[in-house]
C-alpha cells in the first residue's frame, strides 16, 4: 500500500534501477545480433528471467546453467586465480555465452555466427550493471 | 610436443579424466583433470538442453588474470591456459593446433598396437 509522498511510495513507484531489473536487461542483450535467447538464474539454479524459444524448456537450462556456474566458480584455486567473469560453449551448431554477476549468471545463447568480441563487450556492461546495482 | 610459449599450463585428458599429458604437472594435476572432464560434460548437457547440438566443441572461460581454453569431443579434453592479455584469436589458433598435434601423436602411439 503505497502512500503517495513519502519514502515508502518513492521506492515503491520508482523504476527499478537498471542492474535490478532483470527483464530489461535480458530484453536488451536478446536483441543483440545472432542471439537467440538467454536467461538469468541465480546461483541455487532458480530461474529469475527468461526469454526463450518457445521449444526450449527454461527451468532445465537454468539448472544447468547454474551448475555449469559454480562449478565454474569452484575451479581449482591453483588454476583460479581470479573467478571467472565470462565463459562461452561452442558446439557445431552454437553457443552459449554465461556471465558471473552477484546474483547469479546471465545466459545468453546464440547461433553459429554470433560475434564473440559483441556478445562479450555487451555481457560484460550487463555484468558491470548489475555488480554496480548489488555490490554496492 | 611442442606447446605454445605463452601458455601457463596445458593438460590433456580422456573424458573418464584419465590423465594423457600435463605441462606443468603437479600434485593436484589429475584433480584439475577431473573438473576439466567435468566441466566438458556438464556444458555438454547445457548445450543440448539449449537445442545448440550435443556435444562442446571448445570452451573460453575468461577470469581476471588468465584465460582457459578447452577443447574437446567425446572421447579427450584438452586445456591450454593464457594471460589475460593473450590474443584470442591467437590463443584458439594455438588450441586448435596442440589439439591436431595431440591426436596426432595419439593416433601413432596406438598404432603398433592395433599391428600387434
Amino acid at each position: 500500500m503505497a502512500q503517495t509522498g513519502n519514502t515508502v511510495s518513492s521506492t515503491i513507484d520508482a523504476q527499478p534501477a537498471l542492474g535490478r531489473d532483470f527483464r530489461s536487461l535480458l530484453g536488451e542483450l536478446v536483441t543483440l545480433n545472432h542471439i537467440t535467447g538467454g536467461l538469468i538464474v541465480a546461483p541455487d539454479g532458480l530461474l529469475i528471467a527468461a526469454r526463450l524459444p518457445g521449444e526450449i524448456a527454461p527451468e532445465p537450462l537454468s539448472a544447468l546453467a547454474a551448475i555449469l556456474g559454480r562449478e565454474l566458480e569452484l575451479r581449482d584455486p591453483r588454476l583460479r586465480r581470479g573467478t571467472f567473469s565470462i565463459a562461452r560453449f561452442a558446439s557445431g551448431t552454437g553457443t552459449a555465452f554465461l556471465g558471473s554477476t552477484p546474483v547469479g549468471y546471465i545466459v545468453l545463447l546464440g547461433d553459429a555466427s554470433a560475434d564473440w568480441d559483441t556478445i562479450r563487450s555487451a555481457l560484460r556492461a550487463a555484468v558491470g550493471t548489475v555488480h554496480r546495482a548489488w555490490a554496492g | 610436443m611442442r606447446l605454445p610459449a605463452e601458455s601457463r599450463e596445458t593438460l590433456l585428458a580422456r573424458a573418464d579424466a584419465t590423465l594423457i599429458f600435463a605441462q606443468p604437472r603437479g600434485l593436484r594435476t589429475e584433480e584439475v583433470a577431473a573438473r576439466a572432464t567435468k566441466l566438458a560434460r556438464m556444458a555438454s548437457a547445457m548445450l543440448a538442453r539449449a537445442g545448440l547440438g550435443d556435444s562442446l566443441h571448445h570452451a573460453v572461460i575468461e577470469g581476471a588474470a588468465e584465460t582457459t581454453y578447452l577443447r574437446a569431443d567425446g572421447e579427450t579434453v584438452l586445456t591450454l591456459s593464457f594471460s589475460g592479455d593473450a590474443k584470442g584469436a591467437t590463443a584458439l589458433a594455438h588450441l586448435e593446433r596442440v589439439w591436431v598435434n595431440c591426436h596426432s601423436e595419439l593416433a601413432r602411439q596406438a598404432a603398433p598396437n592395433r599391428v600387434a
